[in-house]
């Protein structure tokens, strides 16, 4: 890319920064070239003399002006959480790890003992915020497993309505789930007759794929494992629903707000395991329905 | 509170943050923000430009902190969150050519009259130089050069080869060395062109 290092030429700044920094593809011939030529190694002479310069700039703190105008900009953010989509945009959460290193639903579920016990004390703040007095008649409501007791007085809204989300419509569908009762359905509770009335076209060669986790989400044991797991920390779901999101097979799972639960919902889209880390895995954020349970 | 907060490193704080702690983040940009605004000054050659990067890098941290890697140094992260924000406001501003450009260009020109300069003088024409030469090259420069971060880290915050580093790094230095030859120690050598002789600094070596 450079000047050859022709006898009668000198060597370009370009060369012998390249063989300074050692990828110059023609090293021998420059070095010689250099070796004997007097203008060449002043010219080098010069590029370490700016190279000094470089590195002997003073540390330069951020001014104090520019440093309290970028706090205020900060400070005028909404809560952290929120954060993860502040204008409400789809954010695609891969790879997204914190304390928890379970990577899927698997190794979450392990700790639900352990989940059950911060859910419970989390509930006991949290009861008469959520929603969910009527869901109880729909027999959601595990009749064993370890957050049983936990989760009584707020069970888990559990639907399969099976309907395509999408961006444009998931605010409103995701705070229908929240409001409304689901109807019973056969398979609430075991994992007889899971399958969520299919939409032939979106649910053939993922279905099988899907349907292990879809089935395990069925034990709102799981659903809490697997909403501790997104929140990073225990939190009490709301509402599932077993459904679709954009044509492909996706459970949507919502949490109270990370921000502030007490005018937000966060929204999952889970698309085929609970996990982190999923690289399809997207969290939304939406307000929560002014009319809605309190 | 932000007493137990300080004993955290920085990867536990991002954690704290997504998690909605609120002043966790705060105590992230306190550890970088120097070094960060140093980076961006130096990329972009001009203060009100650097502010307004490292204003939307760290935004951006601030709402993508849940999303933060954690096989990534939160250093290398905010490096490379804060070179994407000079880029992308470099980009914007090519995006509508202004009177501004015209005006660096004439004051880059300026600065670069042989003198002799105090040390405040030497950073200035630096800045000047460092602008000249483009954002991309002043980036790898400035951070393997000035910040001193090894070649293989500043592959990571460039997200681009080691290789590419390296000949930014050279073509760069190269830029600098033909800009700033009147700073250095020795006045060249009479056979040598005076560098800032050749407006464009990519051929100086047109000298035969």
């Amino acid at each position: 890319m450079s000047d050859g290092p022709a006898a009668a030429n000198h060597l370009s700044l370009d060369a012998l920064a390249e063989l300074e920094e050692g990828i110059a593809s023609d090293a021998g011939a420059l070095t010689s070239h250099l070796d004997g030529c007097a203008v060449c190694r002043e010219r080098a002479g010069q590029l370490r003399a700016s190279r000094a310069l470089l590195s002997a700039l003073p540390p330069e703190p951020m001014p104090a002006d520019v440093a309290s105008r970028i706090e205020a900009a900060l400070a005028a953010e909404p809560a952290p959480a929120a954060a993860f989509s502040p204008r409400g945009d789809i954010v695609p959460l891969r790879g997204r790890r914190t304390w928890w290193r379970g990577p899927n639903i698997a190794a979450a579920a392990a700790g639900v003992a352990v989940l059950a016990l911060g859910a419970a004390l989390l509930i006991g703040h949290l009861g008469s915020k959520s929603p969910a007095e009527s869901a109880a008649k729909n027999g959601n409501r595990p009749a064993t497993g370890p957050l049983g007791a936990a989760t009584a007085p707020n069970p888990l809204k559990q639907w399969q309505t099976g309907r395509d989300y999408n961006l444009t419509n998931l605010a409103a569908l995701a705070t229908g789930i929240v409001i409304g009762d689901p109807p019973p359905f056969p398979g609430a509770q075991t994992q007889a007759g899971a399958q969520p009335s299919p939409s032939p076209a979106t649910r053939s060669n993922s279905l099988a794929a899907a349907s292990y986790s879809r089935d395990a989400l069925r034990d709102p044991a799981i659903v809490y494992a697997c909403a501790a797991l997104l929140a990073s920390h225990p939190v009490q779901p709301i509402a599932i629903d077993y459904a679709n999101f954009n044509g492909a097979p996706a459970d949507i799972l919502v949490l109270p707000g990370l921000s502030n639960p007490a005018t937000k919902l966060a929204v999952y889209i889970i698309p085929t395991a609970c996990s982190d880390s999923a690289p399809d895995l997207v969290y939304h954020q939406v307000d929560r329905p002014v009319t809605g349970p309190r | 509170m932000s007493g137990a907060l300080a004993e955290l490193d920085d990867r536990e704080l991002l954690a704290r943050h997504a998690a909605g702690d609120r002043d966790a983040f705060g105590l992230v940009v306190e550890r970088h923000r120097d070094r960060l605004w140093r980076v961006a000054l130096r990329t972009l050659g001009n203060p009100d430009d650097a502010a307004d990067a490292v204003q939307d890098a760290l935004l951006s941290a601030y709402r993508a902190a849940g999303s933060f890697r954690g096989d990534a140094a939160v250093t290398t992260w905010l490096h490379r969150i804060t070179v994407n924000a000079c880029l992308d406001l470099v980009r914007r501003k090519a995006s509508r050519p202004s009177v501004a450009l015209d005006d660096e260009l004439d004051h880059a020109d300026d600065v670069a009259a042989p003198d002799l300069l105090g040390e405040r003088e030497t950073a200035a024409e630096i800045l000047a130089a460092l602008r000249q030469i483009g954002p991309e090259q002043a980036a790898a420069v400035v951070l393997v050069d000035v910040e001193g971060f090894p070649v293989a880290q500043v592959a990571e915050m460039l997200d681009v080869p080691v290789g590419t580093v390296k000949s930014r790094c050279a073509r760069g230095r190269a830029r600098l060395a033909a800009l700033l030859g009147h700073l250095g120690n020795p006045p060249p050598a009479a056979s040598v062109e005076p560098p800032n002789a050749n407006s464009d600094a990519s051929s100086p070596e047109d000298d035969s």
